[in-house]
């Protein structure tokens, strides 16, 4: 009993842990995405919407992917340490 | 912040707690979590038109990851979900051309959320209903427990629907090994376009009908509809995104903020699945699209739409 409330304790500090790390990753990567593509993006959407769709599609494409990759490590070496 | 395609103000730690909570849900359950996404974009004040492009845009993103996770535990019916396109991509057209049409009357917020609204409140009462009696039977050890490997520790109140469309052979026949059936090509269009049309027309994936019709009509046992749902979901909203951004109805910087939370609480949902079976599943999906539906009428009101 006391060896499982301590390993949810590990499991729990891990998570939060895990949680400020990619909370300040995700926070550096949001300023760089407003300040770069904002307005990039809102002159393609009034020019060339085709650009603008392709874009679109292949920015959440990208995102999706990096941030998975990204959670995982995350996941990796917190939970190895735990 | 001030948005530049959409002008709107938001502030991006919203869309973060949002798309957090969504991406929670949504692993956990199977779907895309339009049924929160949408209303709470919404609430903060995007035009109905911009709600259904930029969520399903922001569904893209999540599903890849949801996807990828569900199918690493053998929930994946490839061949289904691939089938399936034939049907979902004519669906999502016609939604999404239908949200022109309202745009163009100007009635596109009103008609939009009265339909999300009326929508939800259905799936939340068949569900609630369903589920119930899925798990009174297996309390009083009645039958409904299916009996195919596939769907070995499942049960489902309402049977007659799947086991009826089991039995009616329209060729072509489709196997499906995965899912443990073999039904008709014509059922599994069916399923797709109403899932696609749904997926354009209300935003997201759709996932809060197609996977109620996977495992309901189609007969697919939960797990492997969760899994098959997020696959379908990559296809139909990718779909979406490009031709909803085509027809001016998406921002994508808001897809991407909200995506950012949204990454996290999808590893936390997919892994939560493993320690829960069918029926606890599905009942505790019940009460969320209910939640979605009263934040929709309270905006439409505040707005002075009802």
């Amino acid at each position: 009993m006391a060896h499982s409330n301590k390993q949810a304790s590990l499991f729990g500090k891990a998570f939060w842990e895990e949680l400020a790390v990619y909370g300040i990753l995700v926070g550096a990567y949001l300023f760089f995405v407003l300040r770069i593509l904002d307005r990039p993006l809102a002159g393609l959407f009034h020019a060339h919407r085709a650009y603008y769709a392709a874009a679109a599609l292949l920015l959440i494409l990208f995102q999706g992917i990096a941030l998975d990759l990204l959670t995982t490590l995350l996941v990796r070496i917190f939970r190895r340490r735990s | 912040m001030r948005f530049l395609v959409s002008q709107v103000h938001i502030a991006p730690q919203w869309l973060v707690l949002i798309g957090f909570a969504v991406g929670t849900l949504g692993g956990f359950f199977g779907v895309g979590g339009s049924f929160l996404a949408g209303p709470a974009l919404y609430l903060l004040g995007l035009p109905m038109n911009y709600v259904v492009g930029t969520d399903v845009a922001h569904i893209v993103g999540k599903s890849v990851v949801a996807a990828k996770k569900h199918r690493a535990l053998g929930n994946v019916d490839i061949k289904l979900g691939l089938v399936m396109a034939f049907g979902t991509i004519p669906g999502v057209e016609l939604g999404a051309r239908l949200v022109q049409r309202l745009k163009a009357t100007k009635h596109a917020d009103l008609a939009l959320g009265l339909s999300f609204s009326i929508v939800l409140l259905a799936i939340s009462a068949f569900i609630l209903w369903e589920s119930l009696g899925a798990i009174r039977q297996k309390k009083s050890g009645l039958t409904g427990k299916i009996r195919t490997r596939a769907m070995k520790g499942d049960r489902l109140h309402f049977n007659s629907a799947w086991k009826w469309i089991h039995r009616v052979r329209v060729p072509p026949m489709i196997r499906l090994p995965i899912s443990g059936i073999e039904v008709s090509l014509w059922a599994i269009l069916a399923v797709a376009l109403a899932g696609g049309f749904f997926s354009g027309f209300l935003g997201g994936g759709a996932g809060y009908i197609r996977m109620p019709m996977f495992v309901y009509i189609l007969g697919v046992p939960t797990h492997v509809a969760i899994g098959t749902d997020l696959f379908e979901i990559i296809l139909s909203a990718g779909y979406g995104t490009v031709s909803h951004a085509l027809k001016g109805n998406v921002d994508i910087l808001i897809a991407l903020i909200m995506h950012t939370g949204a990454a996290l609480g999808a590893q936390i949902g997919a892994q939560a699945t493993e320690r829960f079976h069918g029926p606890k599943i599905r009942l505790a999906f019940a009460p969320l699209p209910l939640l979605g539906a009263a934040a929709l009428l309270f905006e439409l009101r505040r707005r002075g739409f009802l």
